[in-house]
């Protein structure tokens, strides 16, 4: 969470143009991210994420604090915008078809050949998991939300998301050891 | 399965290029956001007044539905629970009796004309203390009546036969 974060928000629902600048740098790369795995294509991820702060800054006006972080009413949008994606958006190559430059690891100078096959691995089988899984494995171990959040953005108890990143986990083990 | 924690955590670290986050930045900062407005007076006093009015129409909605159903039984035409019972069959009476008066009187005039008959006898010998019975205090002496009228129609009308007399009696 940023510091001082409800000031920020508070100036941002204002309209302060500086104050919501700090929010996109803040969340920014944690919505670009999430936004990348789901739809596996570094510049389609570009231009949803544009599209995701667009709509929070144009609509921040209606932003109201029920004591939720506002980085779920980003991931919210980002899902949102994502499912309306895959509704209108034309047959595309597969995910292990695609340009590994395509899609960046990071700082790939600085990693073994090793640990980057083994990311590529894991992306790819992440991409073949169900989309509730994705969400799960994205925010709980990826970006590291709550469990609380994660059910807020799923619209889940926090018993089924308990429950469902257990079933994400082992799918993805499941996908990655058939893979080797 | 610790191997994978490990290496999602370390997919934390894909970022996208410094220029697209730039130019995504100034270009959105640029474009201007629906600012809420502060709350006035006339706007809080609208808005309540909506809910107010809305509360108002359904406990309307509400009131008229039970009431409707109580007022229609009270004071609907079909209501059987309504009627004047005494009345109504005081009435019935009434008209019964008008009746019977009205019967009595043809069978006063039929009398001397079916006498022969002795089927007609045994009608008539019902009809009369019928009648004695039901309007003796209205007619004090109904056989001299029916008597006098006897020779009064004998002179008058011609004998009818059996079914003549029956179909005016049922008439």
């Amino acid at each position: 969470m940023l510091d001082g974060e409800k000031t920020i928000i508070k100036n941002a629902v204002r309209g302060e143009a500086s104050a919501f600048g700090k929010l996109y740098d803040f969340y920014q790369p944690k919505i670009y991210r999430f936004v990348l795995f789901k739809v596996g294509h570094r510049e389609e991820a570009e231009d949803l994420t544009h599209e995701v702060f667009l709509s929070a800054w144009h609509n921040i006006g209606d932003y109201k604090d029920f004591g939720f972080p506002f980085s779920s009413w980003l991931y919210r949008i980002a899902r949102n915008r994502i499912i309306d994606h895959y509704r209108t958006a034309k047959p595309t190559i597969s995910i292990d078809a695609l340009d590994p430059e395509n899609f960046p690891s990071p700082s790939r100078d600085a990693l073994s050949l090793e640990h980057k096959l083994e990311l590529d691995k894991v992306r790819v089988a992440l991409k073949k998991l169900k989309p509730e899984y994705q969400d799960i494995i994205i925010t709980r171990f990826i970006e590291e939300l709550s469990i609380k959040e994660t059910a807020m953005l799923l619209e889940k108890t926090e018993g089924a998301v308990k429950l469902m990143q257990h079933r994400a986990i082992k799918s993805l083990h499941a996908i990655l050891s058939q893979e080797s | 399965m610790k191997n994978i924690f490990t290496t999602l955590k370390s997919l934390r670290a894909i970022e996208s290029s410094p220029e697209y986050h730039a130019h995504s930045r100034s270009v959105i900062l640029n474009t201007s956001p629906k600012v809420s407005r502060p709350r006035i007076v006339w706007g809080w006093f609208l808005e309540n007044l909506e809910v107010g009015a809305s509360v108002a129409l359904a406990g309307l909605c509400i009131f008229l539905l039970f009431a409707g159903f109580s007022v229609w039984r009270s004071f609907s035409p079909l209501s059987i629970s309504r009627l004047d019972l005494a009345g109504l069959r005081a009435e019935a009476q009434a008209i019964d009796i008008q009746i019977k008066l009205a019967g009595l009187r043809y069978e006063e005039s039929a009398l001397p004309i079916i006498t022969p008959v002795s089927s007609v006898e045994t009608t008539i010998a019902e009809v009369i203390p019928f009648q004695s019975a039901t309007v003796s205090s209205q007619t004090p002496d109904s056989s001299s009546v029916i008597s006098s009228s006897t020779s009064d129609d004998t002179t008058s009308t011609a004998p009818l036969t059996l079914d003549e007399a029956l179909r005016q009696l049922s008439e």
